[in-house]
């Protein structure tokens, strides 16, 4: 049984850098990035597929990523996501202050 | 692309391709499920089956869409864009409304942007120089008997100068007018002389070349000139190459440093050239006074500190030179933007009452558009309590109101600013162009501002109060149509008698003061100037230095020039005269009076003036008493005015006595003729007795040519421009009626009434529009009380008698209150008006006729259907 998912507001910031680090490694639309994100936590998080919507749109009108209407292989339009200049300093910034935290979580769990 | 740029370029493309937008998302999410779908058919579900995982995969789609939605951060911006659609719909379909609304707030604003326009370069611009508010002026006072003296000779200026602490540099100037002869057409220009600090104490910078330095001025200096920006580009063409160009001033070469840049303008508007003074400290006489003195403040002083160590310095030359500097024991330090506009005070108050006026017509048509917009409200209940009942936020439909109101309100602001930019170009002829001012009356940054700040103060000042009232809190109740119970119904037609009496209010306060402008305006016109102004031609010359050196030569040209001038046809008489009354001009001197030989300050002062024989009757001044100079062996002669033969010499003849004028002159000078009074500074105000000498030798005189029909004096100005030419064609003339130099001195009055009138009008349009839209509104609120009233047995006349009783009632509970205001605000008014004072029962029983008649006028129809109210339907209603 997969553990229970985290409260919406710490779920809003990882979600946020999840997709900045699914970014960097290449462009996609968002079932994509909902797809990689699955893959590469080995369905650890499972939330609504349909989350990583508000949390695209939200970046984008931040301006850290940017759109691109494609087609894809199959013949069908999609928007697909770029990182910015802007979203790269900031997923150094945000990865930063997640390593940060969960140190600091890390250290007051591993205090007996 | 840098992110701001991203973002705006994100934000404008959400805001205006919404719907675009929203299909965009919708395309993503069914491409989410699609792919979804698909891998799970993979992985081997059926199609159904697959489809049903996949929704569940994804979440609530809805939600998540309205979420991406709001995510996109324009969600306040996409609403009051929804809302200003909405707005502009309901506004069109009920036009009348929205035009009268639009224009009654355009006819405010237009009207209050204008007066401000007007305002800003005569009063409130900052003058165009480096820290202008260290700029001063000085003069000296006598505190004992109020005389002032603005002009200082240039050994007073050097010794003030090495003494004072208070300044970092005095300046000193003078001006008059020269000929400039260089190239074809000769041409009289107004010069200021400036001493070599001036132009660093001003901190004016030239657009071209350099300004005067202090080794240009003094006796050694070289002839160099200054242009301004008007006569560059008039007079050369705007050559790019005058720097290497010598004119020709009064006679003598002068080479061209520097052109000034288009908005510099010092001391007023009409000077075009500068040039250094040549007057020598070492060989001027100390009471040669003859220049204006300006300073720059230093570091840590300001105008009361200044004037305190002047007054030591005044002090301690006044007992080196009791003649001269000890004639005053006072000074003044006064700023120089107040000091260059010698109007100050009457304008600056002048224009003030305008604004006032002006800003409560404003608030007038604010109160008329409140009004409305309440009676527009009353009538949208059912829709607003439906769309709060359909879960809008009470905040939301405020906002709605709002949005509208603010269309209405910018759209209003749009036009008047069209109609004040209009305006504003019509006024710019009839503007006087003797007044001090810092550029010209236009729409510039600061008058927009003010416009725009009006604009969007007005749907606060009209609209918030309607529009949170409008909301009701009883929404099952608001929901019932019907009138007299309902409380936005009742509460509104309370709120809208008060306003419409605080409208009229307001009028009647604006048209009372139109009243007493007015009648200002109409006692002025009837000044007795003491001298025959329509029929003077005025022309103003200068004879050059160079070919009139000797004051001989200065005389015997101005003899020619009038002899010339008589014998044109038409011309009944001409002669000379300096200065030109009511020309913005005075020369003043001590005068010994005839009862023994008091103290030299005591001595009373008069204006002087010197005339060539047959002044007086060219002006239609009439000869009491004695005669008239009749040549150069009265330049021993004076003749006086009547009020000093009367202070003077009351009941007694003052042919033959003596006086002596200036306590320096101590020649006695006879009395030889006495001549009517004439009004010289100004048409109102107090007034000196004048001393009249023979002709001198000044270079600069008015000739007046008296016509001798009744036409325009205008029509001799060529045959006058020909005589001028035929005694010396290198003398330029200035020539203009007697009529336009007065009538510039009565253009506040002008102005004033004009405007006051205009804006009385309007007043009284809108506030019997107010009041017409209130008596129907209450009308028809209690019209099941009429219909009662009638079925009952009341006669027609009975029930107009109680309309009418309403309308008149609110009429005089205004009229009151405005005639009270008016009384406080007559304060503001008084320095303005003239032969009337501000309480005067004429106007007021106008005021009241006026209003009286607009009560009845605007609610004699109302009352005439109230009586005809049909009663069968109306009972049915219930």
């Amino acid at each position: 049984m997969p553990p229970k998912p985290p409260s919406a507001d710490v779920l809003q910031g990882t979600l946020d850098l999840l997709i900045l680090k699914t970014l960097s490694l290449e462009a996609m639309h968002g079932w994509g990035i909902s797809d990689r994100i699955q893959q590469l936590s080995c369905n650890a998080l499972q939330v609504g597929q349909g989350s990583i919507y508000p949390a695209l749109h939200r970046l984008e009108a931040k301006g850290w990523i940017e759109a691109d209407w494609r087609v894809t292989e199959n013949n069908r339009r999609a928007k697909y996501y770029l990182l910015t200049t802007a979203g790269r300093r900031a997923l150094g910034a945000e990865a930063a202050t997640w390593r940060h935290f969960a140190n600091a979580v890390d250290l007051i769990l591993g205090a007996e | 692309m840098s992110t701001l740029l991203r973002r705006l370029r994100y934000a404008l493309r959400t805001l205006l391709l919404r719907r675009l937008a929203d299909q965009d998302l919708a395309d993503e999410v069914s491409l989410h499920l699609e792919l979804e779908t698909e891998r799970n058919i993979r992985s081997g579900m059926a199609p159904v089956e697959a489809r049903r995982l996949a929704r569940i995969s994804f979440g609530a789609a809805d939600r998540f869409t309205e979420e991406a939605r709001e995510a996109r951060g324009t969600r306040l911006l996409e609403e009051t864009w929804l809302d200003a659609r909405y707005g502009v719909r309901a506004l069109l379909r009920t036009r009348g409304y929205t035009l009268v609304v639009v224009v009654t707030l355009a006819i405010g604003i237009a009207g209050s942007t204008t007066v401000f326009s007007v305002l800003n370069p005569y009063v409130l611009r900052e003058l165009p120089f480096h820290e202008p508010s260290r700029l001063v002026q000085i003069g000296q006072t006598d505190p004992a008997t109020g005389w002032t003296g603005a002009r200082f000779s240039p050994a007073m200026v050097a010794d003030w100068s090495a003494r004072t602490r208070a300044f970092d540099e005095l300046g000193a100037y003078h001006y008059r007018p020269t000929s400039l002869t260089d190239g074809d057409a000769a041409e009289r220009v107004f010069t200021t002389f400036v001493s070599g600090s001036l132009f660093r104490v001003l901190g004016a910078e030239p657009a071209i070349g350099r300004a005067i330095r202090p080794d240009d001025a003094g006796p050694g200096g070289r002839n160099v000139a200054v242009l301004s920006h008007a006569l560059w580009t008039r007079r050369y063409g705007a050559d790019t190459d005058i720097l290497d160009r010598t004119l020709r001033i009064d006679g003598q070469a002068y080479d061209v440093i520097g052109v000034m840049p288009p908005d510099f303008n010092f001391p007023w508007n009409e000077i075009r050239l500068w040039l250094p003074m040549r007057l020598d400290p070492a060989t001027t006489p100390r009471d040669a006074t003859s220049s204006i003195l300006v300073g720059r403040l230093a570091d840590g002083w300001n105008a009361s500190t200044a004037q305190k160590d002047l007054t030591g310095i005044q002090r301690e030359l006044g007992a080196q030179y009791p003649d001269v500097d000890g004639r005053y024991a006072g000074v003044s330090v006064q700023p120089l933007r107040q000091a260059l506009n010698f109007m100050w005070p009457l304008v600056s108050a002048g224009l003030m009452v305008l604004l006032g006026a002006v800003t409560a017509l404003l608030l007038i048509a604010c109160m008329n558009v409140a009004t409305l917009t309440l009676a527009r409200a009353s009538t949208r209940t059912r829709e607003v309590s439906v769309r709060l009942a359909l879960g809008a936020g009470r905040a939301r439909v405020a906002r709605q109101l709002m949005t509208e109101n603010t269309l209405l309100a910018v759209t209003g602001g749009a036009l008047g600013l069209a109609l004040a930019w209009a305006a504003v170009r019509g006024l710019g002829p009839i503007l006087p162009e003797g007044l001090y001012r810092v550029g010209t009356a236009t729409i510039d940054a600061r008058v927009l501002l003010y416009a725009v700040a009006l604009t969007l103060a007005t749907p606060l000042v009209f609209g918030l109060a309607p529009a949170l009232g409008s909301v009701p809190h009883d929404l099952a109740g608001a929901m019932r149509e019907g009138s007299g119970g309902t409380g936005v119904g009742r509460r509104a037609l309370r709120g809208r008698r008060v306003l419409v009496v605080a409208q009229l209010a307001l009028a009647a306060v604006i048209v009372t003061s139109a009243g007493l402008m007015v009648r200002s305006y109409l006692a002025v016109a009837r000044i007795d100037l003491g001298f025959d102004a329509d029929r003077l031609l005025v022309l103003e010359v200068a004879p050059p230095q160079q070919a009139y050196p000797e004051p001989a030569a200065v005389s015997a040209y101005y003899e020619r020039l009038v002899m010339a001038a008589s014998a044109i046809p038409g011309v009944r008489a001409a002669a000379t005269v300096n200065p030109l009354p009511l020309n913005h001009e005075t020369y003043t001197a001590q005068y010994a009076p005839p009862e023994g030989s008091s103290q030299a300050e005591q001595w009373p002062i008069a204006y002087t003036a010197a005339v060539s024989p047959g002044y007086f009757d060219a002006m239609g001044i009439p000869v009491l008493v004695g005669r008239d100079f009749s040549g150069a062996a009265d330049a021993g002669a004076v003749i006086i005015s009547r009020a000093l033969a009367d202070s003077h010499w009351p009941g007694q003849d003052p042919i033959g006595r003596t006086l002596s004028v200036d306590p320096e002159a101590r020649e006695a000078l006879s009395v030889i003729g006495v001549v009517g009074d004439i009004r010289h500074s100004g048409l109102v105000g107090e007034t000196l007795p004048h001393i009249y000498r023979y002709a001198s030798a000044t270079r600069r005189r008015f000739v007046v040519l008296s016509a001798a029909g009744a036409g325009d004096p205008m029509m001799l100005a060529g045959a006058a421009r020909r005589a001028v030419a035929g005694v010396d064609t290198n003398v330029p003339a200035t020539i203009r009626p007697m009529r336009d130099i007065v009538r510039e001195n009565g253009f506040q009055w002008t102005i004033g009434s004009m405007a006051l009138g205009a804006f009385g009008a309007t007043a009284l349009l809108l506030a019997a529009l107010g009041l017409y839209g209130v008596i129907a509104y209450s009308v028809s609120e209690r019209r099941h009380e009429l219909a009662i009233r009638l079925a009952m047995g009341a006669e027609a006349a009975q029930i107009r008698s109680l309309v009418l009783r309403d309308g008149l009632r609110l009429t005089g509970l205004g009229v009151v209150v405005g005639l009270l205001l008016a009384v406080i605000a007559s304060r503001a008014l008084a320095s303005q008006l003239v032969g009337v004072d501000p309480f005067d029962p004429l106007t007021i029983g106008s005021v009241l006729l006026v209003f009286a008649l607009l009560g009845v006028a605007t609610t004699a129809r109302l009352a005439a259907r109230a009586a005809r109210t049909p009663l069968q339907g109306l009972l049915r209603d219930e």
